[in-house]
This record gives C-alpha cells, sequence and structure tokens, in this order.
C-alpha cells in the first residue's frame, strides 16, 4: 500500500518535453503545408521547334514530317488571333469558359485528321507566353499527337 | 541485508525520445529538399495557367529546370517585352541564350537521359522563349516539359 502511494506521489524530475514536441511538430506541419502549396502541373512537348527553313532544320537536324497543319497565333494591338483549319478566331481574356469555341474547333477538325498529322503552333513574336501555352494546352485536350512549335518571326 | 530493487525510470510516462528523433529527422529533410528545389526554381517567375496539364512525369531523374526571369516587371504585373529575361538553371545565371545552348550541350554529353522543365514567366513574349527550345533541339534534347499551374 505505501509503495503505491510512493509510485503515485513521485515527481518527474527530467526535463519537461512537451512545449518542445509542441513546437516540431508545429514545424514539421509548417514544413509539410509549404512544401506541398502550390503544386506547378507540367505540359510535356513530344518534339521542339519544327522549322521550315533549310538552315534552321539542318541546325537542329529535325526530318521533314509527312503532313502538316498550322495553327497561328497573331497580336494585333492587344488582341490576339488564332488562325487554324481556315478560321480565324478572336482569343478571350483568360477567364472560365474562355476560348471554347477555339477548343471545339480543334476538337471537331481532330476527328477528320490521322495522328501523322503534325501541328504546328506559329506565333508571332510578340506574342504572350500564357496565350501560347493556352493554345497548345488546347491541342493537348484535342488529342493532337504530333504538336511542335515554329521558331518566332 | 536486503536492498529495494532499483524502479525502471518513467515507468508511468511515454518515452518520446524515438518521436523526437524522427520529426528532426523529417524536419532536417524537408530543410534539405526546401533548399535544393528553391535553387531549381524561381519565385519570381509567374508560370502560365493551363487546363488540362498534367503532373505525372515518370522519372524525375535527369531533371533540369530553365527559369526565364523577366528583369523589369511593372507594378501592375506587366513587362517591357524589349528586355531580354534571364536566364537561371540550378541557381546559375546564365549570360545568354548561346550559353544555354552550350551549357545543355555539356549537360547532354554527361546524361544522355535529360528531361527539360521550361519555367517561363507567362507575360514573356514568345521571341524570348522559341530560342530555348531552339537552343534544347540544338543539345538533341528532346523532352521538354512547360511547367504551367491549374486554371
Amino acid at each position: 500500500m505505501r509503495n503505491r502511494l510512493d509510485r503515485q506521489l513521485r515527481t518527474h524530475t527530467g526535463p519537461n518535453m512537451t512545449p518542445m514536441v509542441d513546437i516540431v511538430m508545429c514545424i514539421l506541419i509548417f514544413f509539410m503545408i509549404a512544401s506541398s502549396l502550390v503544386p506547378e502541373f507540367l505540359l510535356a512537348s513530344p518534339l521542339l521547334a519544327a522549322p521550315t527553313t533549310t538552315d534552321v532544320r539542318q541546325r537542329v537536324n529535325v526530318p521533314p514530317p509527312p503532313a502538316r497543319a498550322e495553327i497561328e497565333i497573331k497580336k494585333d494591338g492587344q488582341d490576339i488571333w488564332v488562325a487554324a483549319f481556315g478560321n480565324v478566331m478572336k482569343m478571350d481574356r483568360p477567364g472560365a469558359g474562355a476560348n471554347e469555341a477555339i477548343l471545339a474547333l480543334f476538337e471537331s477538325k481532330k476527328a477528320g485528321l490521322s495522328d501523322d498529322v503534325q501541328i504546328i503552333i506559329r506565333p508571332q513574336r510578340l506574342v504572350r507566353y500564357q496565350d501560347v501555352v493556352t493554345i497548345y494546352d488546347f491541342c493537348i485536350k484535342a488529342r493532337f499527337r504530333q504538336v511542335t512549335f515554329a521558331p518566332a518571326r | 541485508m536486503a536492498r529495494a530493487a532499483l524502479e525502471p525510470m518513467h515507468d508511468e510516462h511515454v518515452n518520446v525520445t524515438p518521436l523526437i528523433d524522427v520529426v528532426m529527422c523529417l524536419i532536417i529533410f524537408f530543410l534539405v529538399c526546401g533548399q535544393l528545389a528553391k535553387e531549381q526554381v524561381n519565385d519570381t517567375v509567374l508560370i502560365p495557367k493551363a487546363v488540362f496539364g498534367t503532373m505525372e512525369l515518370a522519372d524525375r531523374s535527369g531533371e533540369l529546370v530553365i527559369n526565364l526571369v523577366p528583369q523589369d516587371r511593372q507594378p501592375d504585373g506587366k513587362i517591357n517585352p524589349g528586355v531580354q529575361p534571364q536566364v537561371w538553371i540550378r541557381g546559375i545565371k546564365l549570360e545568354n541564350m548561346n550559353a544555354l545552348t552550350e551549357f545543355l550541350r555539356r549537360e547532354r554529353k554527361e546524361s544522355s537521359n535529360i528531361t527539360i522543365i521550361l519555367r517561363a514567366d507567362q507575360e514573356l513574349c514568345y521571341d524570348w522563349i522559341a530560342p530555348v527550345l531552339v537552343s534544347c533541339a540544338q543539345a538533341n534534347i528532346h523532352s521538354v516539359n512547360f511547367s504551367t499551374k491549374k486554371d
């Protein structure tokens, strides 16, 4: 009975680890959350630069494709125009549902094209990278298999 | 003379020492990884948005991140399209696109398995993007990925 009472009354004489464990846990959770914030996604490009001029093609050693279709991206003032498959369409500002007509055109044209056709995205020099990525994104969504980029002109 | 046996210490406390060991290891791991990632990724680049980008990259070995950092961003986020962006790789600033081609060629000699991840600012004009693609092609690197954010 006395032994049991002694054990109950005995105080812990070592350092109190509780605050340290609390802080360490907070730091751990902070790093875990910070490392997972704002994930970046990747748009894989299967092939680079589809040069049209002979000298550039020789430099990068790219063979000519069997068939090609071009998507031109032009800048006119503040407006961006996309010329593809005989259509010219103006790009909307980014936002929900923007540029759905362009995506619909790509998807409808893909249905009639084989996978051998190489799609060349040909932006003008001053076209924003965001607009180029948007068009390339649509090409992926439309399931074009061979999408390349032409050098700036 | 009878001696009382020593009672085990901390018989009524949870032993937190292994927990602290493990947590400390995790913190060091995240600190080191964060530092390495910081060298690869430049925070000042506003990467473009995309809807259908994938996060899958089957093999991350040989991954090489190219950052194109605009030099004079205005308060409204716009940048001067005529100013050449800085090229950063692994925390190293390259002088120009010719230096990038040489850098990529050296990397290609050392390893045949290189995957480029291009982190370019969304406001940059294509005039500065195309030379990077051509440099990759000239270095015989055919795996290039555009880093994007989910729209």
